[in-house]
Formats: C-alpha cells, sequence, structure tokens
C-alpha cells in the first residue's frame, strides 16, 4: 500500500502518466464510443440511434447491427467516395512530393540569411486562417476571378474556363494547403545530410545525378516518408476543400460523412464510415512507418 | 623507402586559388614520381586542403595546370578524373554496407558484376576486412572505417589518392599503428600519393618526400631527413620539430669555417663550412635541442659555447627536455637521452651549466 502510494506520488508516475491519461481520453475513447456507434442502429430519437445494450426482465440483449457496414460494402456510392478519396489524396501526396522536395533542397542549400527567409516563408501563410485561404482561391479560381481574367488579358483564351469546382480545384487546394508538411520534414533531412557524401560520390566517379539518386534521396527517405504522411492522412478525411472548392461530381469520404451526420442525421452509417476509414489508412501508416523504421536505422 | 627516379607523373604547375581577396593557393609548382607518396604539412588555411581539393577537381583553381600522366587535368569534371580520395572524416555513405561502398566507385565505370566483386573482395582483404563485409560503417570502430575509407579510395586504382588527415579521426596507438599499416597497403599497390597532414609525425612516418606550406606557398620541399636537417628558412625549422634561434652577425671566414657573433650567447658561433655571406649579414643560426650538449664542466671548446641555469626539466621517457635560461635571459632547449637506466649525479633544478653544440650541428638562416 505505501508502495502505491509512492508510486502515486512520484513526478516520473505524473509526467509519464498524463500523456497517456490524455490519450485514453481524448484519442481512445472517442474511437471506442465511435466504433460503438458505428453497430447501433439510427433511430428517430435523442440521441439519434439504438443503445447496444437492453436490459428487460432480468435479461441483457446485445444489439451487434452489421447493416452499416454492409450498405458501405454493397452500395458503390461509398465505395466511389473511398476510391475517389484514397485516389485524390495519393496524386495530392504526390503533386506535394514533386513540387516540395525540389522547394526543400533548395532552402537547404541556400545560405543562412536566405535559408530563415524562406523557412519564413513556407510557414507564413499558415498564419492566415485555414478557411480564408481556401475562400481565396474561390475567388481566384471562379469564372470571373483573376485567373481567368488574367488569361483572357493575355489572350491564350477567349472564354472562361471553368476552374472551380473541377477536381483540378480540389488537387490544387490540398497541395497549396498541405505543401508546408512535406516541405518542412524534408527540408530538416536534406540540411541534416552530411554534404561532404556528395562529394565523395562525386570523387569516386558518379555524375550529379547518380549521386542524388544512390546517396541523397536514399539519406532523405525519412524526411520523405514523414512528409508523405503528413499530407496523405489529412488528405484522405479532407472536408472543406472538397466541399468549397470540388464539384457535385467529385465525392470524397469527408464530405460524405458530413452529409450523412448532419443532413441525414444518420449517425450510426457515419460512424461506420469513419471506421471503415480508419482502418483504410491503417496500412498505409504501417507501411510507411515500417519504412522509416528501416531507413532511419542509418 | 628509397628515393625514386621523379618522372613528373604528377605535374602541379603554378597552381593557384583565389578567393575573393585571400590568396588560399599562390604559384604552387610540384611533380611527384609514380609510386611516391608526398607528405605536404601546414597549418591550417595555409592552403593544403585547397590544393587538394583543386587536385580532386572539387574546386576550380584560378590559375595553372594539373597534369596526371601527362594528360592536362585542369578543368576535368572531378567524376571523370583518375583521382580519388580518402576523406578526412571518411565521408562513408552511412546507409550502404561496407562491401557496398567500396563497389560505389566501381559501379560507376562500366565493369561487369562478376569483375566489381571480385575487385571488392580483393580490396576488403587487402585491408583485412573481409568478415566485415555485410557491416554497416556506424558499427565499426575508428581504425575500421578508415580502412574502408582506404579501400573505397583504392578500389578504382587512382593514378593518384589523395589523402586528406588520414589519421586526424584516430587516438594516439591506432595512429601510430595504422601509419605504418596504410603504408604498407600503398606500398604493395604502388599507388602514387599525396598526402596533407598537420601533423609532423604523420607526415615523416609515411611520406617518401615532404613539402612544407604556407600561406598558399610550398617554402620547402625534400626527404624528411633533408628538410629537418637542412631546413631553409626559419618558418620551417620551427614547424618541423623543436629548435632553438638566435639572431646573428655574420663574421670572420676562415679557410673551412665561419664564425658568427651571436649576442645571446658568451661565445662566437662557429660553423664548419663557408657560408660565402658578405660581413656584417643579419642572419639566423639554428640548433636542434637533441644537438645540444649540457655539461656542468666548462666544455673546452672556444666556440659554441655559453652558460646558464636549468630553469625546467620536462621527463619524457625516452628523454627529457631541459629549458636552460642562458646568461643573457634567452631560453634554450635541449633533450638528454636516457640511454642509462640509472645516473649518480644527474644535472638538475637550478644547476648552474654550460650548453655546447658542435659546429657541424648548426643552420645559419637568412629568412
Amino acid at each position: 500500500m505505501i508502495q502505491f502510494k509512492q508510486w502515486l506520488l512520484s513526478g516520473r508516475t505524473w509526467v509519464v502518466g498524463i500523456p497517456y491519461l490524455w490519450l485514453l481520453l481524448f484519442l481512445i475513447l472517442p474511437c471506442l464510443i465511435i466504433l460503438k456507434l458505428s453497430f447501433s442502429e439510427m433511430a428517430l430519437s435523442l440521441p439519434p440511434f439504438t443503445p447496444l445494450f437492453e436490459l428487460s426482465d432480468y435479461v441483457m440483449t446485445l444489439h451487434i447491427n452489421l447493416r452499416n457496414y454492409f450498405i458501405l460494402v454493397t452500395d458503390p456510392f461509398y465505395a466511389s467516395a473511398y476510391w475517389n478519396s484514397l485516389k485524390i489524396a495519393f496524386f495530392s501526396t504526390l503533386g506535394c512530393l514533386i513540387i516540395g522536395y525540389p522547394m526543400a533542397y533548395c532552402i537547404a542549400r541556400a545560405n543562412t540569411t536566405l535559408r530563415s527567409l524562406l523557412l519564413a516563408l513556407v510557414i507564413l501563410p499558415s498564419w492566415t486562417s485555414f478557411l480564408l485561404r481556401v475562400y481565396a482561391w474561390m475567388g481566384i479560381l471562379q469564372e470571373t476571378g483573376y485567373l481567368n481574367q488574367f488569361l483572357m488579358k493575355l489572350h491564350i483564351i477567349s472564354t472562361p474556363i471553368q476552374f472551380l469546382y473541377t477536381d483540378f480545384a480540389i488537387y490544387l487546394g490540398i497541395i497549396y494547403g498541405y505543401l508546408p508538411f512535406m516541405v518542412l520534414p524534408i527540408f530538416v533531412s536534406i540540411a541534416k545530410m552530411d554534404w561532404l557524401l556528395l562529394k565523395a560520390a562525386s570523387d569516386l566517379g558518379a555524375r550529379p545525378w547518380t549521386a542524388f539518386w544512390r546517396i541523397t534521396l536514399p539519406l532523405t527517405l525519412p524526411g520523405i516518408l514523414t512528409g508523405s504522411l503528413l499530407v496523405f492522412i489529412p488528405a484522405v478525411g479532407e472536408f472543406v476543400i472538397p466541399d468549397l472548392l470540388g464539384g457535385s461530381g467529385s465525392n470524397m469520404i469527408g464530405r460524405v460523412l458530413w452529409q450523412e451526420f448532419f443532413n441525414n442525421r444518420d449517425w450510426p452509417l457515419s460512424a461506420a464510415l469513419a471506421t471503415l476509414m480508419l482502418l483504410l489508412l491503417l496500412l498505409p501508416i504501417y507501411i510507411f512507418t515500417r519504412a522509416e523504421k528501416n531507413t532511419g536505422a542509418v | 623507402m628509397q628515393n625514386k627516379q621523379n618522372d613528373g607523373y604528377i605535374r602541379i604547375e603554378k597552381l593557384a586559388k583565389q578567393y575573393d581577396r585571400v590568396k588560399a593557393v599562390d604559384n604552387v609548382s610540384l611533380s611527384i614520381a609514380k609510386g611516391e607518396l608526398f607528405g605536404l604539412m601546414g597549418s591550417s588555411g595555409s592552403g593544403k586542403s585547397t590544393l587538394l581539393q583543386m587536385l580532386a577537381g572539387l574546386e576550380p583553381p584560378t590559375d595553372g595546370r594539373i597534369f596526371i600522366d601527362g594528360e592536362d587535368m585542369t578543368h576535368v569534371p572531378p567524376h571523370l578524373r583518375p583521382v580519388n580520395m580518402m576523406f578526412q572524416s571518411y565521408a562513408l555513405f552511412p546507409h550502404m554496407s561496407v562491401s557496398q561502398n567500396i563497389a560505389f566507385g566501381l559501379e560507376q565505370d562500366p565493369l561487369s558484376r562478376i569483375e566489381i566483386q571480385k575487385r571488392v573482395d580483393e580490396m576488403l582483404t587487402i585491408v583485412s576486412m573481409r568478415d566485415y563485409a555485410h557491416e554497416k560503417p556506424h558499427t565499426l570502430s575508428g581504425g575500421q572505417r578508415q580502412r574502408i575509407a582506404l579501400a573505397r579510395s583504392l578500389a578504382k586504382r587512382p593514378k593518384l589518392l589523395l589523402l586528406d588527415e588520414p589519421m586526424g579521426a584516430l587516438d594516439k596507438n591506432l595512429r601510430d599503428r595504422m601509419q605504418l599499416e596504410v603504408v604498407n597497403i600503398l606500398e604493395e599497390l604502388g599507388a602514387t600519393c599525396l598526402l596533407v597532414t598537420h601533423d609532423q609525425d604523420e607526415a615523416m612516418t609515411m611520406s617518401q618526400r615532404i613539402g612544407i606550406m604556407d600561406k598558399g606557398e610550398i617554402i620547402q620541399m625534400g626527404t624528411p631527413k633533408e628538410v629537418y636537417e637542412y631546413p631553409n628558412c626559419t618558418f620551417s625549422a620551427k614547424f618541423l620539430g623543436s629548435v632553438n634561434i638566435f639572431s646573428a652577425t655574420v663574421g670572420e671566414e676562415l679557410a673551412e669555417t665561419t664564425l658568427l657573433t651571436v649576442p645571446e650567447m658568451q661565445s662566437q658561433v662557429q660553423v664548419d663550412r663557408c657560408l660565402s655571406l658578405p660581413e656584417g649579414l643579419q642572419v639566423w643560426v639554428a640548433v636542434r635541442p637533441e644537438k645540444v650538449n649540457l655539461s656542468i664542466e666548462r666544455p673546452e671548446s672556444a666556440y659554441n659555447v655559453s652558460s646558464g641555469r636549468v630553469h625546467d626539466i620536462a621527463y619524457m621517457g625516452s628523454h627529457s627536455v631541459y629549458h636552460v635560461t642562458l646568461e643573457s635571459g634567452k631560453k634554450l632547449e635541449a633533450y638528454v637521452y636516457h640511454s642509462d637506466r640509472f645516473i649518480a649525479e644527474p644535472i638538475t633544478w637550478e644547476d648552474k651549466v654550460y650548453v655546447h653544440f658542435p659546429a657541424d650541428s648548426v643552420v645559419v638562416l637568412q629568412g
């Protein structure tokens, strides 16, 4: 008992315990609630779902409703939303990587003053509200927006092009919004790299491109993986960008979830949607972290 | 380690490198024979590393030419030069295994996989690291990493091997062992090497010829013995080993000897040769501490003698360094070698002693 008291009062327990308690209360518990919700049935009541456990006549019954999952798997609408989300997230991540890597490389190779300036420029936009920046893109992309006006002034086009409410706008929005999350981890891994290794590679007869493929890229892979994870995961569940910039045809899972929850008030189905999305994301997360562990062992 | 006939296998002609306002390398000309190990010494900032970078092609020279085996390499990019470098920090690729590191350079050449594997095995055998072929560099010790770096830089059989402070990252004991080991490997392969270091033991142990570099220029070149025994200026005398330097005036020139007046000594200094210098010229006289004799009794010689007091003694094991303060106040260093384990009455602190050095040990310097 005294030992337990000592353990409870020691600072170590508190320092280690508080984050765990936090995770339990605000991550694991909500996840379990959603999981529970996904097995119940929609009802016109308050709250709008049936309970999982029912006690009547001293008999406790457990209702596990699998219909939500059945719907998700069979109705092609949801399958296409999932597929669409993964596809958009994947190509957005690729886009962020293609734009972000050279950016990070240049920042890392710039001299100290220029480097801090460039880094500030990468981070600066996120000081404004994300929503506001998406609205700004709407202003740029709409039919009478700056982009169309500009292209028409240059006589490249004669009639405005539909930019807004297309998949292009979604890609643009996601890549724009998540680029810093790609640039920063890659920047860190490039800045950390020993430039002498490239000199050594060149001295051993490697052309600049060979040196990049065989030395720089493998050594900055941890940054690439972290950046990709930071872009891919939130992009899959992204709601604001497809809702504001995307057309009605392009359904992403975040948007479907919103509609099921708020418009149809089908909490159990949206809970099932969220659970399935989480499961779908676990696989790429697992692959990424494993790959990171392998490259991180350098 | 006999001196090889200098065939100008590596020829550096009037090489110069200018950074903004600083001349890092100034008009350096140097010729290295095939199979020779040339050691370039200098303190940091002397331009030795810049010279190395220019030879590797990592820095473009401002002026001058570099010839390797008769071919002009001055403007050839680094990956096309038959030159490989062993970096001071080794610069091993951390994500590759030992054999992948060694194979990297070979893979850049049109060689078959079998040939590459054969050469890698050969190199691993030479540096006796066969058992570590699949290890990653971070699991190896300092000496092992150094051997891998050496194997990697030798795998392509470069016409010129550059060694940048090769022992810099090793502790003293390992350094002494590795110096000879590296030299043996280099001689076995007949590699032509340019070694750059600030450490005189390293340069003298490993090289057949050495050069001393200061402020971008090579001020003296020769075998370690030549440079040590016959320095051509006070800088190179001080750079290599310890030395006692006195300012002097050229005096009378006799048949086979020259006398010099040294105000800080009680007698004139006699040199065993004709200097052919005008009388009254201001010069410096340099004597190595191991050539200075200490005695309690006054030596018979009329020249090269002065009295003083033992100010300090540093016991070094093989010898002791005596710091003697002469009557003039000038401090002088003398080595006394401990060839006998026990001496009844050794010279000790505060003893009045006479210093004397033979006429043939004196070096006269003009700058």
